[in-house]
């Protein structure tokens, strides 16, 4: 049984759509701790 | 190499500024907010493991050893509760030794402590390696050059900033290796057809895409248990949240366990796309840096050595810090020095800094095993803290003798079916016995722990 071919793709795209994501929250909070003073 | 290794240590000495105190220095003052929490998790998780075995585990076991890879996100999401546990029961506390000891007591803390920096020093060692690997593969610099200087950079910025700055440029890391994995991968999908890869790995290597692969299903749940194992025990994650201010550790760890989720997936596809491409793969963990110099010429090159860079420095320093605490705070304030004035410690945490990053060098020098092997020796023993630890921390009536046995016989049995049965089994089946031993004794003869010793400022009490 192999994994179907819609799969392969749909994995490798989510995987970067969430790593983009990920670095725009990160930048997000940054800003956020920065302007509330919170940073450490 | 240079450039970077000058804007890290430049860095380090900058927020060194800040590690006043001795606990400045080994925990960022204890408030550390979410932003830099989460990117601190996130990207010490990210190593070279992460960036060089990934697509090494896609090139053997294909879709599977990719999401199998993915699963030691659960680490994270698991220690999430914990690390809102430990800040509660533990305010003072300052490594994971410190748990075990005040928990346990004697016996199970020096097996743990045998664990814990045996752990530290292998992945140590596998990071240097493939600091070496890389350096080698991209650009040709010869394979000990390559791991020295990785290896001096780490410990300079280490040595001048303490956790500060290894938080500090763990921001700026994770940002570059996520930015980096984003237009590497994207870069891959716009050369190549993804239908056009699928196709051709039937054809070729069906193996890969088979959703049955007995190895492969299994390497999940190992891989699995070998993640949660490495983050509940060590010392990188309990100073990290020993670190964050109070509220913020859980949520910090969640987030950071989604952004790290897709990053094995996002390498590792890369290296399923070389049958399509024409290259040809000499050694298994060179896949990844070898692929993206391959696909995108010079520019890429210069951005995958960029993110390798970062994602081996954003552990590499972790790890430096976390073990010369246990060193410093376990073993030579608690065990050899225990009235030693804070500028003292502050001294011999910087010796074992060092002393640490040249002994990582001399067993890096010749190039043993492939990075897996020398990695996954270490599961068996990191798997069976698990439960003595998540336990420990929640029931009462764990008892030192069941985490002193769980440990033991985790660890004993685990290696048995590492070189028995093979690497993709020894932390499942360490994880197996430490939860059966430790329940076991639990039950059998339930201790009633105060929660109280914890906290370092009351006496230890027998346990």
């Amino acid at each position: 049984m192999f994994f179907p071919q819609p799969f392969f793709k749909i994995l490798i795209l989510t995987a970067l759509l969430m790593m983009s994501a990920g670095a725009i929250t990160l930048v997000g909070m940054l800003v956020k701790d920065i302007q509330t003073k919170r940073l450490w | 190499m240079i450039l970077l290794g000058i804007l890290w240590v430049a860095l380090g000495v900058y927020w060194g500024k800040k590690a006043k105190s001795m606990e400045g220095f080994m925990l960022a003052g204890r408030n550390v907010g979410l932003a830099f929490g989460t990117a601190t998790a996130m990207a010490t998780w990210v190593t070279s493991n992460t960036t060089m075995l990934a697509p090494q585990f896609a090139l053997q076991l294909g879709i599977w050893g990719m999401v199998a890879y993915s699963t030691a996100a659960f680490g994270l999401f698991l220690f999430a509760p914990l690390a809102r546990r430990i800040k509660d029961v533990m305010p003072k506390g300052y490594t994971s030794g410190d748990f075990i000891r005040l928990r346990y007591g004697k016996a199970a803390w020096y097996v743990f402590l045998a664990i814990s920096i045996f752990y530290g020093f292998t992945w140590l060692i596998s990071m240097g390696m493939a600091g070496g690997i890389l350096m080698n593969a991209l650009s040709g610099i010869p394979y000990q050059t390559g791991m020295t200087a990785i290896l001096l950079v780490c410990v300079l910025y280490t040595l001048f900033g303490g956790l500060y700055a290894v938080i500090g440029t763990d921001y700026i890391q994770s940002l570059i290796i996520m930015i980096g994995i984003v237009i590497v991968g994207a870069a891959v999908i716009y050369s190549i057809d993804l239908e056009t890869v699928y196709t051709d790995l039937r054809a070729e290597k069906p193996m890969l895409l088979n959703a049955l692969m007995p190895a492969a299903v299994m390497a999940i749940f190992n891989n699995l248990m070998f993640g949660i194992g490495e983050v509940f025990h060590s010392n990188v994650w309990w100073s990290r949240a020993f670190a964050m201010r109070k509220g913020v550790g859980q949520r910090a760890y969640n987030l950071a366990g989604f952004m790290w989720l897709p990053v094995p997936i996002a390498a590792g596809f890369i290296a399923l796309t070389s049958s399509s491409m024409g290259v040809n793969i000499t050694s298994p963990d060179m896949v990844g840096p070898l692929m993206a110099g391959n696909i995108l010429g010079k520019t890429g090159a210069i951005i995958v050595f960029i993110v390798f860079f970062s994602s081996l420095a954003s552990s590499i320093d972790s790890l430096l810090a976390a073990t010369a605490d246990l060193i410093t705070e376990d073993i030579y304030k608690k065990m050899i020095a225990p009235n030693i004035g804070e500028d003292k410690l502050r001294k011999a945490s910087s010796v074992v800094i060092v002393g640490l990053g040249l002994l990582a060098w001399l067993v890096c020098m010749p190039r043993i095993g492939t990075l897996a092997t020398v990695l996954f020796f270490a599961g068996p023993m990191v798997a069976s803290t698990i439960y003595p630890i998540a336990m420990g921390l929640f029931w009462k009536s764990a008892n030192a003798r069941g985490a002193l046995w769980a440990m033991l016989l985790g660890t004993a049995i685990g290696l048995i079916a590492y070189f028995e049965l093979g690497w993709y089994t020894a932390s499942l089946i360490s994880a197996a016995v430490s939860i059966v031993v430790t329940t076991a004794f639990a039950k059998l003869k339930p201790a009633n722990f105060d929660w109280n010793y914890l906290d370092e400022k009351i006496p230890e009490k027998p346990n």
